[in-house]
């Protein structure tokens, strides 16, 4: 052989080898082979809108229909395994038996809420996608981002199926209200509405927008077709604080659902900074003690003028020489005050000055009509300079020309009042006051009418914190010029700080710059559940992140209800759910404390309307029910064109589908052929000669 | 004995007067411990006059001595201690009582009387600032800090002595709570009984001298007011 043909058998030898270094390397990595199960059927989860709008948007007639038709049509298709869900705020599994019998009494929708717990209850399950049955109002308050990014990651499609609109309907209904998180005073806003109309073609429709049931705008509109029509309201708030709105339409006759015509809203005004004009007559550690005060106040913008030099003072310098600047009181009094929201006059002796009785008529229509706020202060110079002037009718004291030399204690009649509440404890609070240090100096005064005597002297019985409401604003007095001592003489100096700051929120009506705030909205529907969010703050205006925050709620029927509330974030807010079963006023009142130190309280009222989130949006929302499918790369469709061929349902297969692996280099045959062959090449080489 | 009586309690009213007269009026004080702390007796007297007849300030005309341990302190925002050579160090209880003074809104304006860099009076008073104030230590009091232009407007700083171009100072919040001078400022303010100066001083540098305690005091009473932005484009035109 070898002689005959050694070119031959030495080729065969090398094929040998070839092969028996092929299977060498097979054995080093050993491939496997995998066998993936094969389905041929998809899992889909149909999800049922069971919820009363469902039963007001798509006609009774419509909803029957999908329940006895479009869903059993489902039901009986072999290119699906469906596994049914009813839901409006609870899921519920039913049968395919159970779907003609469903009925639409459902109080409210939770789209959100459903395609979560559906994701739960596969979880570890196969399911290829769902089928979502519904008109898309989600009125259950919840964040849809989250929940649609997890089906899309795990790769579920959502097929969206809205009932067929009714165009031939009759109604007008305000849709969304683009209403901003914060707004504030002074500045403008637009607040751009949704209106959607069907069956009013032709016809002219007023729409209103309104605070506390006066008017502010009107806009009409001339329907020149069915659909949506986006109008803008321009508001600019005056005040601070939880402003309602709302929008409204008159009701048309034939309207299918009245309810929709008027939407509420709540607008947040925050102040801009409180813009505090202190005038004072002389230096005094009483300016020097306030004024740091107020600087160092995040919420105070403060412009001051402190009459440094009198006409009698001599100075042996030029003009050019000294810092002073003139005392601009044409354009104080008749122009920037108005710019102002509190004016302080510190022993200020007006007479000294060219201002005249226009300037004081002006700081009069300045609290009364303007409702700004007027802090004065005397103890150097009596009140009685103002007597027979505008500002005289301004102050909540009958003061006289009297300044006693007398060391006093406080006695404090209202500790409750915010202004002089230091804790939320009564008999600490009373302790607190008790122990503040002496004071000296009043300036004698007599308590004016419709005035409220905060505090007095402990022994001579003068007032010495007043305050009273002057139309539309404020006024409060303080007839001693050593209110500075409660600082440096306190063991607290921040009990000073607490009380001016006080005064300035009182005086100011600026609620939302408490240290404890609560954010709810103003008006809910029944059944809703309200999330309420707390601020806490300490005195410098840095958030309490571990605050000891107490929440009592009282019911409309007087139930008062203890809540617990946990922090949410890193920035000093706590959140807590209240579930709203009971139509009527609901209070809250949260205080906080930082260990034992009392950082403050706040306490807010709401209303619940007996009015169905169902009844009150009975639109259907087919931006939402497309985003849903847009965005998780399912199908949109009306109950009209939809159909299982349509929605192109495929079964996934995933890794997690592999039924087995078959590892064929782990059998013995294998070894049993490489070593014949192994044999076969050794004895080809010796035949050959070749070893 | 009656008239004895009668006038121990004139002498004992005349000395409360100014303390039960106080409401928001200037005073001051100046503290008495244990060392040389009464260097420039008869300064206030001088200043009081000056500060009255230029300022629309209301003062006590009487000079207020107290000590640490002296409740009346606490009814005293502005402090003086002087001194021209090394004292006993305060006990813990009395920086305790110091340091809550300046925490709860009092000042403090130290003057070193011996006109000299080092000086034993230097040496403890830092010693005892770095007690009160461990957190903002004394520091360079800027030219253009509110204090330089509270009344005057003033370039640099003064006294009878220049030992040092600034001043130093420890801030709490946006102003100096503790301003310490080693130029001798209340020195140019004595006289003897006659109305001569007691302490040599050119007469130009001494009227800068008196300037700077004036704004010094405007600047306990008003703090920062001088910073405001109101002012800014005044003082900014009249510097020019």
């Amino acid at each position: 052989m070898t002689k005959g043909n050694p070119l031959g058998m030495k080729k065969i030898s090398y094929i040998l080898r070839a092969v028996i270094f092929i299977l060498i390397i097979f054995l080093i990595f050993q491939p496997k082979k995998k066998i993936y199960r094969v389905r041929n059927t998809p899992t889909v989860a149909v999800l049922i809108d069971n919820s009363r709008s469902m039963q007001i948007t798509s006609d009774k007639n419509n909803f029957s229909r999908v329940k006895k038709k479009i869903i059993p049509g489902i039901a009986k298709s072999s290119k699906i395994n469906p596994i049914f869900f009813k839901f409006s705020d609870e899921l519920k599994n039913i049968s395919a038996g159970e779907i003609g019998k469903l009925t639409a009494t459902g109080k409210r929708t939770d789209i959100i809420g459903t395609l979560e717990k559906i994701n739960n209850e596969f979880l570890g399950k196969e399911l290829d996608a769902v089928i979502l049955f519904s008109d898309g109002n989600q009125n259950v308050e919840k964040s849809a981002d989250e929940v649609i990014k997890e089906f899309s990651e795990l790769d579920i499609p959502v097929i969206t199926v809205v009932p067929q609109p009714v165009l031939s309907q009759k109604n007008i209904s305000i849709g969304k209200i683009d209403v901003p998180d914060v707004a504030f005073r002074n500045v403008g806003l637009t607040l751009p509405a949704k209106i959607n109309i069907y069956g009013f073609v032709g016809k002219k429709i007023s729409i209103f927008l309104k605070s506390e049931e006066m008017v502010l705008q009107s806009k009409s509109i001339d329907v020149v077709d069915n659909g949506v029509t986006d109008v803008d309201f321009d508001v600019k708030p005056q005040i601070a604080g939880h402003i309602n709105y709302s929008i409204e339409i008159p009701t048309y006759s034939g309207e299918q659902n009245i309810y929709d015509n008027k939407k509420k809203f709540v607008l947040d005004v925050e102040p801009e900074k409180i813009r505090v004009l202190y005038l004072c007559g002389q230096p005094s550690f009483n300016y020097s003690f306030l004024r740091n005060t107020l600087k160092n106040d995040p919420n105070v913008e403060l412009v001051s003028f402190i009459i440094l030099r009198n006409p009698e003072n001599i100075v042996p310098v030029s003009d050019s020489e000294l810092s002073l600047i003139p005392f601009p009181v044409e354009d104080i009094f008749s122009k920037e005050i108005y710019n102002f929201d509190l004016l302080i006059l510190d022993n200020f002796n007006y007479s000294k000055f060219p201002i005249n009785y226009q300037h004081l008529a002006n700081i009069k229509n300045f609290i009364t009509v303007n409702g700004k706020s007027l802090f004065i202060i005397s103890g150097e110079m009596p009140l009685s300079v103002y007597q027979n002037t505008p500002v005289a009718e301004l102050l909540p004291v009958n003061p006289s020309a009297e300044i006693i030399s007398e060391k006093f204690r406080l006695a404090v009649l209202s500790p409750e009042h915010g202004i002089l509440k230091l804790t939320d404890d009564v008999a600490s609070n009373n302790y607190i006051w008790k122990e503040m240090p002496l004071l000296d100096g009043i300036n004698v005064s007599s308590v004016g009418e419709k005035s409220v005597v905060l505090a007095k002297s402990e022994k001579s019985n003068y007032p010495v914190i007043t305050i009273a409401e002057k139309g539309k604003g404020r006024v409060m007095c303080i007839t001693t010029s050593s209110l500075w001592r409660l600082a440096l003489g306190s063991e607290n100096p921040y009990n000073y700080v607490r009380i001016i700051g006080q005064s300035v929120k009182w005086l100011t009506n600026a609620a939302s710059i408490k240290q404890v705030v609560i954010f709810a909205k103003k008006s809910y529907n029944i059944n809703d559940t309200a999330t309420l969010k707390i601020r806490i703050k300490d005195e410098y205006f840095k958030p309490v992140n571990n605050a000891s925050v107490n929440f009592e709620m009282t019911s409309p029927d007087g139930k008062k209800e203890r809540i617990e509330v946990f922090p949410e974030t890193e920035s000093g807010e706590y959140g807590a759910n209240v579930e709203l079963h009971s139509s009527g006023e609901y209070k809250i009142y949260v205080s906080a404390y930082d260990k034992k130190r009392f950082l403050g309280s706040d306490k807010i009222s709401f209303t619940v309307f007996n009015i169905s989130r169902e009844s009150e949006d009975t639109n259907i929302n087919e931006q939402f029910m497309k985003e849903i499918a847009g965005k998780t790369a399912g199908n949109f469709f009306t109950t009209d064109n939809f159909s299982i061929e349509k929605s192109d349902i495929k079964p996934k297969t995933k890794k997690s589908d592999v039924l087995y692996e078959i590892n064929i280099w782990d059998k013995t045959p294998i070894y049993l052929i490489l070593i014949f062959l192994f044999a076969v090449e050794w004895f080809l080489r010796r035949k050959s000669g070749l070893l | 004995m009656k008239k004895l009586f009668l006038i121990f309690n004139f002498i004992f009213l005349i000395f409360n007067f100014s303390y039960t007269q106080q409401g928001g009026k200037f005073v001051f004080a100046q503290l008495k411990y244990s060392g040389n702390w009464d260097t420039r007796p008869t300064a206030w007297d001088r200043i009081s006059e000056f500060l009255t007849m230029s300022t629309s300030v209301k003062i006590i005309r009487e000079r207020r001595v107290i000590t640490i341990s002296d409740e009346k302190l606490f009814w005293s925002p502005f402090l003086v201690i002087t001194g021209d050579s090394d004292f006993g160090k305060f006990s813990d209880d009395e920086i305790k009582i110091i340091t809550k003074y300046v925490q709860c809104g009092g000042m403090i304006f130290i003057d070193d009387s011996s006109g000299k860099k080092g000086s034993g009076f230097d040496k403890s008073i830092r010693a005892m600032v770095n007690k009160i104030s461990p957190e903002n230590p004394l520091e360079r009091i800027p030219t253009t800090d509110a204090m330089l232009k509270s009344f005057y407007l003033l370039q640099n700083v003064s006294g009878r002595i220049i030992t040092n171009r600034y001043f130093e100072g420890c801030k709490v919040g946006e102003r100096y709570s503790i301003i310490y001078s080693q130029n001798d400022l209340l020195g140019v303010w004595e006289k003897d009984n006659l109305g001569n100066y007691i302490y040599p001083c050119d007469d130009k540098q001494r009227w800068e001298a008196k300037k700077m305690m004036i704004n010094i005091i405007l600047y306990a009473l008003t703090g920062t007011y001088k910073s405001d932005t109101i002012h800014l484009p005044f003082i900014k035109s009249k510097l020019k």
